[in-house]
């Protein structure tokens, strides 16, 4: 089952959850619903299974639902949450949205009440894919083109995970961004990669340097084609033969993944001598699955290689490229590829195809 | 017991052969010119240049055009650089203390 129709659901009071889980099973989604009774479970339940949405109660004993969802909202930058109040104290409900909560809702009451919950969550699941807290369902480039248009000068400060960002506008022009080690127009890029997290706008820096020549206009395209050929290579992607990794399966893999400068993670089986990849349908060019059809031939043939002259097996490869560098590597048995920015030094691709190794 | 003879461990370590040089193959695979010791032999030469070679190529077809390839092994790490075409092939053994001086941190 997709994650996106699976639905977290989390009250230390048992009769509410069966209450709740009978309204949202009934949804015409018919989502799979699963639900904890503390904070802690609903963690530990979140780093195993992929969940779309969550709910949580606000009064609990130990970690309240605020607190749930600040570890949440740092571990699980995707997820959707849902606060559900005992009453609509608007300083709380205020609280709440500010902490970048998706929705507070007051504790259904009645028949009525619980056929509204229900639909509301139904549109919250039905809509998801991504966005930043605050603007729901807009997109980053949205939020760049509305601040650009409107000839604005502010700093926009961005949060996915644990990994935060700053793009700098003035006057309507993107004039510096920055995230991690990376400036200018290769921040850029990487921000615009965030599908989802938080944003603040902060008062405008006019007398921030200029790193970022590019117009506004020509940034977004670049970061719009970037998208969209992302998109079709996650579609394309060879169920059987290659996977994303995601974060319960190997969680420095995706600590990686998340990492600047990395554009994908994939990973897949070792091809063997006699099982020369040759044989499948060749990918789109220029697409991951190409780039990691490549990487398993050429694994196959330089570890045969290695082995026929005793050098033993084979560690690592590093190929820089001028559209992107690639990393590769043995991590439990499947062989991962990781496409790095060609932006990246070689010293810098070295150490990300280290960290691979070590994973 | 003879004060001047070399240690047991020492005098009974296997002789492996160091690979360390580097070669110039053009486009069809043939080696142009190489300073790898003659205890490698050639035909193995020629397929590791075969497969540098293969790998540019291949890497090409998916749209991928690479400047550089490294590859390392327990003992050896294998450069090789695109040269249109060709590539010219750096082989450098990998000896502990080899390794270590390349995990120094670089100050910034």
């Amino acid at each position: 089952m997709p994650s996106q129709h699976r639905i977290l659901l989390l009250d230390d009071d048992v009769d509410l959850l069966d209450r709740y889980r009978k309204a949202l099973e009934s949804m015409p989604t018919r989502p799979e619903i699963v639900t904890c009774t503390s904070g802690a479970k609903a963690l530990a339940l979140l780093e195993s299974t992929p969940v779309a949405l969550m709910v949580s109660d606000f009064d609990m004993p130990g970690m309240d639902g605020l607190q749930v969802f600040s570890i949440v909202r740092r571990r699980f930058p995707k997820l959707r949450y849902v606060v559900m109040m005992p009453t609509s104290d608007p300083a709380m409900r205020s609280r709440a949205y500010n902490a970048g909560v998706d929705l507070v809702w007051e504790k259904p009451a009645s028949d009525e009440d619980f056929a509204l919950f229900q639909s509301c969550i139904e549109g919250l699941v039905d809509d998801f894919g991504g966005g930043f807290r605050g603007i729901q369902h807009k997109s980053l480039v949205d939020l760049v083109q509305l601040e650009c248009l409107s000839h604005s000068s502010s700093v926009l400060r961005l949060e996915h995970g644990t990994n935060a960002g700053r793009i700098w506008i003035n006057s309507g022009e993107v004039v510096d961004a920055e995230v991690g080690k990376l400036e200018g127009e290769r921040a850029f890029a990487e921000l615009m990669r965030w599908r989802a997290g938080n944003f603040e706008i902060l008062p405008a820096e006019p007398e921030r340097q200029r790193r970022i020549d590019v117009s506004w206009q020509a940034l977004l395209l670049d970061s719009v084609q970037a998208q969209d050929e992302q998109r079709a290579e996650t579609s394309a992607l060879d169920g059987e033969n290659m996977q994303k990794v995601t974060a319960p399966e190997h969680s420095r893999l995706t600590e990686l993944e998340t990492a600047s400068g990395v554009e994908f993670l994939l990973r897949g089986a070792i091809p063997l001598p006699t099982n020369a990849p040759d044989a499948k349908p060749a990918a789109a060019p220029g697409s991951d699955t190409a780039v990691f059809q490549w990487a398993q031939k050429t694994w196959g043939s330089l570890d045969a290689i290695g082995r026929k002259l005793g050098l033993g097996p084979l560690r690592q490869v590093e190929s820089l490229g001028l559209q992107r560098h690639v990393g590769m590597s043995v991590v439990e048995q499947n062989l991962v590829c990781l496409g790095l920015n060609r932006s990246l030094s070689p010293a810098e691709v070295r150490e990300k195809t280290k960290q691979l190794s070590s994973a | 017991m003879s004060l001047f003879s070399k240690s047991r461990s020492t005098a009974k370590q296997p002789k492996t052969p160091c690979l360390k040089g580097a070669f110039t193959i053009d486009a069809r695979g043939r080696v142009i010119s190489s300073t790898v010791p003659a205890s490698f032999a050639g035909s193995l030469q020629k397929e590791l240049a075969g497969a540098v070679l293969d790998a540019f190529r291949d890497a090409q077809a998916a749209h991928l055009t690479l400047t550089e390839l490294v590859f390392e092994f327990c003992g050896l790490r294998v450069t090789a650089k695109e040269m249109r075409g060709g590539a010219i092939v750096f082989l450098h053994p990998l000896t502990p203390e080899t390794q270590l001086a390349a995990e120094e941190p670089v100050a910034s």
